[in-house]
């Protein structure tokens, strides 16, 4: 079983586990960091992160998630190259106009492929491949 | 473990001070380029002479989205 740690980030003494993933559509990779969210089903960037992929964003197929003040957005989901570590895999996620918090997500989509352990006396979170 | 990810998560919080609410490419130990979308500040990070592959993007919070978030 491969893993990877990641240090918290910390921000007024509080635990914010952000990490840096990779993506690409066939180009070059992209790092762009992301906060890791089981509150989240779906793993969701901001659409402008989508430039960056070449991905014509509407072409993907659409999807309505609801977020925390009860609203619904519109995501559309797109097939990608993801790297976490050095391990690489195709997944599909989502891309949002309307994230409206601060940080791209990583949600439980990728709870699938890795068991996650947050460890908060240790200020780390683990990632543990299933495959 | 790029020195780049070392360095964001050790000084995560005067990024979001100076850098809240933009994204930002880092470099090593270095913000290279900030802008308000990933695209724009990739290409400021390209013309400063960084491969683009080691440019690592944040999207900075500011500080009123790290209350709602957590």
């Amino acid at each position: 079983m491969r893993s990877i740690e990641f240090r918290y980030a910390i921000h007024k003494r509080r635990d914010i586990p952000l990490i840096p993933v990779s993506l690409r559509t066939g180009g070059k990779w992209k790092e762009v960091w992301a906060y890791i969210d089981s509150g989240s089903f779906y793993t969701i960037f901001d659409d402008k992160v989508a430039e960056i992929l070449d991905i014509d964003l509407t072409s993907g197929e659409k999807v309505s998630a609801v977020v925390g003040d009860g609203g619904f957005i519109p995501i559309y989901l797109h097939t990608v190259g993801i790297k976490i570590g050095e391990d690489e895999f195709g997944m599909k996620i989502g891309f949002s106009a309307r994230l409206g918090v601060g940080f791209n997500l990583l949600g439980m989509d990728i709870f699938d492929r890795y068991r996650v352990t947050f460890d908060n006396r240790a200020k780390k979170v683990l990632f543990e491949s299933y495959e | 473990m790029k020195k780049s990810q070392e360095w964001i998560t050790k000084n995560f919080e005067s990024l979001v001070s100076k850098y809240g609410g933009k994204y930002i490419g880092v470099v090593d130990e270095e913000v290279v380029s900030v802008a308000l979308t990933p695209k724009e500040a990739l290409e400021k990070a390209k013309r400063a002479g960084k491969d683009e592959e080691e440019v690592s993007l944040l999207k900075v919070p500011r500080e009123e989205e790290l209350i709602c978030v957590l």
